[in-house]
């Protein structure tokens, strides 16, 4: 039997980068808070210090920082009429595994979204009618503003140090920016990142083709930063060891870093690694969650901690599971369109195309995780798509992140797989490729969702996570508009050689490496009938429940996901100082 | 799985020391007011990873550098190259060390690329005198 543990004000589930921005606002006004985290730290691990952590073959190729599959993995079906399988090494994604979690060993590209991605539906309705979005494309407004999460962008972006450069402050273009950007109060906190070669080689074809390249917004630090809580970043060394590694320098954004060695000095805050949570407690009758029950992976103990307030925090795809294992709100059922838990589940549908050069070096190991050149001219609705087959876009780039030896083995078409002219191959154009991307937009489908296993079950025999996911025409369609748009600025670079040009395409295949984004499962909204959390992010079921992360998006967008959950978190603090103060449905 | 990190909260309140240190240094310095205050912040970019109270983190601690031979702080793991490099570490051999870490100890392995102003080396040099 699980020992019960005193009460607890507010408990946090999972101690990543949302768990770490929701306690600094609450402690910051004295109230306590306990985070449960399933790993361990990272700090003067050999994961952040060298010479281990050049260790391409433990951190990424073997993901020695993510969640072990052998004990919690999802399952996969492409259509209700298939049958799932477990998934036994995953690519498609990376959940993270320790403080700061998935916000530990990411790239640090950290975006703004559109300023029309909250009111999506709205948008797309106006613009071109109501019969132009698909019956089966459950687009939803989130129920919040653009403006309202302002204030807390730029938080978010002093408190992480992002460098970029502003493309629209106030309403007012800025040169050199991203024209499409949604307004901002003032510039970034620093200067862009050096520009790859890679980068200065799209800059010159995208602007001779009219285009407005841009630096990608950078979680990476060009410079020595103290940010408002005195907390510090060192200075990024390019070493192209960023996405899958936890920095040695200190220069790049992450919780680890920069909230929870503050938190721990703070009183009234704790946190408590090795904290498996199993289930969050539900008062069917009362309508409020009890607290958590969850294992402690030293001892083995299981322990019932309650709680007044639960907030989950974990990854996306974790806090559907855990909303579905505590039978807290109506599973979402495709058949009957009924419930909402695990509904829009979302990826994205990005595709690339190789370019080589052989007088150019393009030194792939000299790279920040996030130092790309980027045109927004093709993402999400920034341009007509009235005789356009599809909705959505991709921001299109090159990002170079890295050069890692074993990772690294591009080739121009008809290469030999392997053998001699293979390996001449590789050494021959590993200096002198890159490929550009097109990062897409992946909105929501009726038959895209999230339930539980009938037959699957993790180590500790609760049902895995089912995904029903492929990519569905609306994707296919705008994957291969974009991809051909981002062949043109290709052929304009005049390379040696191209690959493939190739739009995404089905069956979904986990075992590739796309882009780690997913979103939705426990979407917001303005009305309980369609949304399982309110625009404060409060369980329309459970007053006392908070979910923030990307399963609150209901679609996805051509951006990385963190910058607005991030400022959704810190939002999710003040309104949580409010709501301890005095309960109630906010 | 490593066992559970103490190691962390250690370094977190080891910075929160470092940090209420410099604060107390600025204050202490206060009748050497023209360089203190120019010294701990250009030590801030030091202080990511250093320490002045003499334990070690991510980088070896500072206190008491001036006059120690290189690579020789109890319990700080040094590259080889730090390890060999056989220095005796005054202002010169600092100046020189901080302009570009990797000509004066190549193969070191500090992920910093280094200081270019001199004004700025003296600064910092001026202030790890002081952390005796």
């Amino acid at each position: 039997m699980a020992k019960k543990l005193p009460r607890r004000s507010v408990v946090i589930v999972g101690g990543g980068l949302c768990a770490g921005l929701v306690a600094r606002q609450l402690t910051a006004k004295g109230i306590q808070v306990l985070v449960l985290e399933r790993g361990g730290d990272h700090a003067l691990g050999p994961e952040a210090t060298l010479p281990n952590q050049r260790d391409e073959l433990r951190w990424d190729r073997r993901q020695g920082l993510m969640q072990d599959w052998a004990r919690e993995t999802y399952t996969l079906r492409h259509s209700r009429a298939d049958e799932s399988l477990p998934i036994r090494w995953m690519e498609a994604f990376l959940p993270g595994i320790g403080v700061g979690g998935a916000a530990s060993h990411w790239n640090g590209c950290a975006w703004r979204w559109s300023e029309y991605d909250p009111i999506l539906r709205t948008r797309y309705e106006s613009r071109y009618g109501k019969a132009a979005i698909p019956a089966d494309m459950p687009l939803q407004d989130w129920g919040t503003t653009y403006g309202e999460l302002e204030p807390y962008h730029d938080l978010f972006e002093q408190l992480f140090g992002l460098a970029g450069k502003a493309g629209n402050i106030k309403g007012t273009i800025q040169p050199g920016g991203n024209p499409f950007e949604a307004p901002r109060r003032g510039e970034y906190p620093q200067k862009p990142l050096e520009m790859s070669e890679a980068g200065i080689i799209f800059q010159q074809a995208a602007e001779g083709l009219g285009f407005k390249p841009f630096p990608q917004p950078a979680a990476n630090s060009p410079q020595h930063y103290v940010n408002p809580d005195g907390q510090r970043l060192g200075q990024c060394q390019y070493c192209g060891h960023c996405e899958r590694f936890v920095c040695e320098a200190h220069a790049k954004a992450t919780p680890d870093t920069l909230l929870y060695p503050m938190l721990r000095e703070r009183p009234g805050f704790e946190i408590r690694t090795y904290a498996h949570v199993l289930e969050v407690g539900y008062d069917r009758r009362a309508k409020r969650a009890t607290g958590v029950r969850y294992l402690d992976l030293k001892s083995g103990e299981e322990y019932e901690q309650p709680a007044d307030i639960v907030v989950m925090a974990a990854f996306t795809m974790s806090n559907t599971r855990l909303l579905l294992l505590g039978g807290i709100g109506e599973p979402y059922d495709p058949a009957t369109r009924r419930g909402n838990v695990g509904k829009n589940f979302c990826y994205q549908t990005s595709s690339g195309v190789g370019v080589f050069f052989k007088n150019r070096w393009i030194n792939p190991f000299l790279a920040a995780g996030a130092s790309g050149t980027v045109i927004d001219e093709f993402n999400n609705d920034n341009f007509d798509h009235s005789a356009l087959p599809f909705l959505g876009g991709a921001s299109i780039s090159a990002a170079v992140t890295n050069g890692r030896p074993i990772r690294t083995r591009s080739t121009p078409p008809g290469t030999p797989r392997w053998g001699t002219a293979w390996k001449k191959a590789t050494a021959d154009w590993y200096a002198h490729s890159f490929s550009v991307g097109a990062q897409g937009s992946c909105y929501p489908h009726r038959e895209n969702f999230l339930d539980l296993d009938p037959d699957y079950a993790d180590t500790y025999g609760q049902p895995l996570l089912r995904m029903t996911f492929d990519f569905r025409e609306n994707e296919i369609r705008m994957s291969d508009w974009v991809t051909r748009k981002a062949a043109e600025i290709c052929k304009a670079m005049s390379p040696d050689s191209m690959g493939p040009v190739a739009g995404r395409a089905g069956p979904f295949d986990t075992r590739q490496y796309q882009t780690t984004h997913v979103t939705g499962g426990t979407v917001m909204g303005a009305e309980p009938k369609s949304s399982v959390v309110s625009p404060h992010l409060q369980h329309w079921d459970a007053e006392n429940i908070f979910v923030v992360g990307a399963s609150v998006y209901t679609h996805n967008s051509g951006y990385n996901p963190t910058g607005p959950l991030a400022a959704l978190a810190l939002r999710l603090g003040d309104d949580l100082v409010r709501y301890v103060e005095r309960p109630r449905m906010l | 799985m490593r066992p559970a990190g103490s190691g962390s909260v250690a370094r977190a309140s080891m910075v929160a020391m470092a940090m209420a240190m410099i604060g107390a240094t600025i204050v202490v310095a206060s009748s050497d007011a023209q360089t203190a205050p120019a010294a701990s912040a250009a030590f801030s970019q030091c202080a990511v990873c250093h320490s002045i109270d003499g334990s070690n983190g991510t980088g070896p601690t500072l206190l008491r550098l001036i006059g120690r031979r290189s690579g020789t702080v109890p319990g700080f793991r040094y590259s080889r190259a730090m390890k060999s490099a056989e220095i005796v570490w005054d202002e010169a051999t600092l100046d020189r060390y901080l302009s570009n870490p990797q000509e004066l100890v190549p193969g070191n392995i500090m992920p910093f690329s280094g200081v270019a102003g001199a004004q700025e080396r003296a600064d910092i040099i001026a202030y790890l005198r002081t952390l005796r």
